[in-house]
């Protein structure tokens, strides 16, 4: 943890300091591809230049602590959705049979160890749900920050072609949520992978 | 040449367990029962930011608040606390790892992942008694006055960095002075136990099992933080025992008295929390254990295939179904097996098998929050099936 | 049993916090700097005053130890917590608004008034991180845009307030052995910090759950340990404030 907390902070500090890494606007309205998965946002997001996997892109509308949009694309038999960063806490790798069941656990797992592994989060309301017109999942998720802060998430996927795509949001449970779901969701029944 | 090697180490040892016991009786707690430290003190500020912390602590979503819990550590701290039994507040924490922690101001933290591994009342009291004895000398104090006099410049960035006492955790590891600290707490912890009428051995007990488990997941042993901090299980077993060995024979064996019942209510989350560490070696130990001292089986069985379900590896899935299937066949059994055992089969194309645990899960769940994705599943394999 | 590993883990709690505040200490360690945003002209009132409850206040003062540690001051940061409060109980009677305080007690993690605290300890981050630090959002256009959103409504019915405050302080002062270290480090030409000030404030109305005034302070000098210098400080960082009516 300490590690990691200096090692996002010098990278923020130093990439800061050069001003070469910035937010960037993603416009309301015309398709754009992340990561494999094209949707039309119904609103202006910004995209997040952190760095959590090759087959990982984060937008956010309000700060990265107040909502964040996860885009996770093209995941093969035996890659993990994030890169690792602590070896006590290895991210559960995509297995290409996987079932909806197992996916719930795996987008768990992944979530869990991408902070640090202290939160516990609980997902329910796994559900189909038609995902760039073919058959996909849903499901809930909610957990505490370690800072107590309470989150809600949706998780959208599906496996096509053998891999996992993901749209997964996640939010302060007062505000944020409620106020972004809406749109999510139509940014979510635009997609096409 | 082997048998005299041994005789002199013996010799020595001998010599040392005298001197620890004479030790242990001058273990006298470092301040009075009710005691707070001045405000303006170094040790006031101390306070300070422990009872900060604490307050936080009563806010966390990461504290048990079972009652039943929590009122039967209480009363244990009580029993072993004697008159300081009102200055210490237990605060059961939500997270896997071995691990418990005690502060100046009498914050005392047992984590869950505790809980599953002590196997009887006893071994409890073992890591009661040890961080009572922490709290009694004051060694965090002492540490953190030793660290805070003696630190190198190189702790600055550090420090800047995490706001201060990580740092300090973090050194503190890595002297002797800690493990000490720790030697010292367990030989109070025993003499706790043993004048509270708890079995001292168990202590004793509980670091072999540490040990094994530790020894079971060699791929993680260098990146223990536990035990960067801590002294070698070995070494604390042979001080242990000799310690023990010196305290007059009272035929204390306090075993369970209920400590099954305590955690059953949340034996799925503490199990979900620790198999989601996927240390699946050390999952497999604690199953075992946990067989053997009596929890309820299907439970078991059911984690057992939790366990293979999600490591995934080859083979896993057939003992994952057998698992399964074997719980199933106990008393009380948990619904998610059918459900798992739906999924499973439809990995396999075996079409009925699938179905009919499908159907069963939902029967003895009909408000399952995934109804909807079971039924999903129900629907295509019956038209499969016409 | 470790009493060191979990101190470490329940102290990341607050870590984000405590680093962000020292990435500002490091980059404005020189001189002082006080920015502030508002979106109101004047407090609103009902008849002519206005009721501000104060949040609890999160305020650390520390020593600055010669090898760079801080170590916190009970003594000092009890004072401390007096002294805004009654600087800004004064402050506010200047605005014809009056200080409420908040109580506390008895509520549990899940409840939206302890949420209502840590959205705002978010926001708050947020907003220092997004708009007064370098990671802009674009489609923020360097607006101060940020609510607490409708289920502030508990904290209007709680307290009975129309806005609500929030302060945030650390300070940390160089003891003997550290001017020492300063003194040395001055003759060989290296700079060593003799110790910070760092704070914000934020005011969220009570109505809508909006941000409607925020102002940061960073200081290489100031003092909250006696009465007046707090004065000076608690004057200064709300000297922006409106007034009711």
């Amino acid at each position: 943890m300490i590690k990691q907390i200096k090692r996002l902070f010098i990278l923020g500090l130093l990439s800061s300091l050069a001003g070469c890494v910035q937010y960037s606007l993603v416009p309301a309205g015309s398709a754009v591809s992340a990561k494999g998965i094209t949707v039309t946002p119904p609103m202006d997001w910004n995209k997040s230049p952190a760095n959590l996997g090759k087959k990982v892109e984060i937008w956010t509308r309000d700060g990265v602590s107040l909502d964040q949009l996860i885009f996770i694309g093209g995941i093969s038999d035996g890659e993990t959705l994030f890169k690792s960063w602590n070896k006590a806490l290895p991210m559960p790798a995509f297995n290409a049979g996987m079932l909806p069941n197992d996916v719930e656990d795996l987008v768990k797992t992944s979530l869990k160890n991408l902070a640090g592994g202290e939160i516990q989060i609980d997902t329910s309301n796994l559900k189909p749900t038609e995902f760039g017109g073919t058959f996909g999942f849903e499901f809930e998720l909610d957990y505490f920050e370690k800072s107590g802060l309470k989150k809600r998430g949706n998780a959208f996927a599906v496996i096509k072609d053998e891999q996992l795509y993901v749209i997964l949001f996640t939010a302060a449970d007062l505000h944020y949520f409620g106020e972004h779901l809406p749109e999510v969701r139509k940014l979510f029944e635009s997609a096409v992978i | 040449m082997h048998t005299l090697t041994h005789r002199l180490l013996g010799l020595v040892m001998a010599s040392l367990v005298s001197n620890a016991v004479a030790a242990a009786t001058s273990y006298p707690p470092a301040f009075d029962p009710g005691y707070r430290p001045e405000a303006s003190s170094d040790e006031g500020g101390f306070w300070y930011q422990v009872d900060k912390l604490e307050r936080d602590i009563q806010h966390s979503p990461f504290v048990v608040t079972d009652p039943a819990l929590n009122d039967y550590v209480g009363n244990m701290v009580c029993k072993l606390a004697g008159d300081y039994c009102s200055d210490i507040r237990v605060y059961v924490i939500e997270n896997p790892h071995f691990n418990a922690a005690m502060f100046p101001n009498g914050m005392m933290h047992i984590h869950s992942g505790l809980l599953l591994r002590v196997e009887s009342e006893s071994q409890l009291a073992a890591v009661l008694g040890h961080e009572i004895g922490h709290y009694l000398r004051s060694h965090h104090l002492k540490q953190w006055r030793g660290l805070r006099d003696g630190a190198g410049v190189s702790m600055v960035f550090d420090m800047l960095l995490t706001g201060g006492l990580m740092t300090w955790a973090v050194m503190a590891g890595n002297s002797s002075f800690g493990r000490n600290q720790e030697i010292e707490a367990d030989a109070i912890g025993a003499n706790l136990m043993h004048a509270s009428g708890y079995a001292p051995v168990e202590a004793a007990n509980l670091w072999r099992y540490v040990d094994a488990e530790q020894k079971a997941d060699s791929s993680r042993q260098a990146s223990s933080v536990f035990f960067a901090t801590h002294p070698q299980p070995k070494e604390r077993i042979a001080k242990l025992e000799a310690h023990i060995s010196q305290l007059p024979e009272t035929g204390n064996t306090l075993k369970n008295n209920g400590l099954i019942e305590k955690i059953m209510p949340l034996y799925r989350t503490f199990m979900a929390n620790h198999l989601e560490m996927q240390e699946y070696e050390q999952s497999e130990l604690l199953l075992a254990k946990h067989e053997e001292m009596g929890y309820p089986e299907a439970e078991v069985r059911f984690f057992r295939g939790e366990l293979h379900r999600l490591r995934n590896q080859p083979g896993d899935q057939d003992l994952a179904v057998d698992a399964y299937t074997a719980s199933l066949k106990l008393d009380n059994p948990v619904p998610d097996a059918h459900k798992h055992l739906g999924y499973l089969h439809l990995r396999k194309k075996n079409n009925t098998e699938a179905l009919s645990h499908f159907r069963n899960y939902l029967a003895l769940a009909p408000d399952a929050s995934d109804k909807q994705m079971i039924e999903f599943y129900i629907n295509s394999l019956e038209s499969k099936n016409d | 049993m470790d009493h060191t590993t979990t101190m470490r883990s329940a102290r990341s709690f607050r870590s984000i916090t405590k680093l962000l505040l020292t990435a500002f200490a490091v980059i404005y360690l020189s001189g002082c700097a006080a920015t502030h945003v508002s979106k109101i002209d004047q407090l609103s009132t009902i008849d002519g005053s206005s009721e501000i409850v104060l949040m609890p206040l999160d305020v650390e003062l520390s020593i600055l130890t010669a090898a760079g540690l801080t170590e916190p001051q009970a003594e000092w940061t009890q004072n401390a917590v007096q002294h805004i409060k009654t600087a800004a109980r004064e402050e506010f009677a200047r605005r014809n608004s009056n200080l409420l305080l908040f109580d506390a007690g008895g509520l549990n993690a899940e409840s939206t008034l302890v949420q209502l605290q840590k959205l705002h300890e978010a926001v708050g981050y947020t907003i220092r991180l997004h708009h007064y630090g370098p990671l802009k959002l674009p489609t923020k256009n360097n607006q101060i845009d940020w609510t607490l959103g409708d289920d502030i409504a508990a904290l209007k019915e709680h307290t009975g307030a129309d806005y609500a405050m929030f302060v945030f302080v650390r300070d940390s002062y160089a003891s003997a052995g550290r001017v020492a270290v300063q003194l040395l480090g001055a003759v060989a030409g290296v700079g060593v910090a003799g110790g910070t000030q760092y704070g914000f404030a934020s005011l969220v109305d009570l109505n809508s759950g909006e941000i409607v005034w925020f102002n940061q302070l960073i200081s290489g000098s100031g003092d909250l340990r006696t009465k007046k210098a707090a004065d000076k400080t608690v004057t200064a960082l709300l000297k922006t404030l409106p007034s009711a009516g």
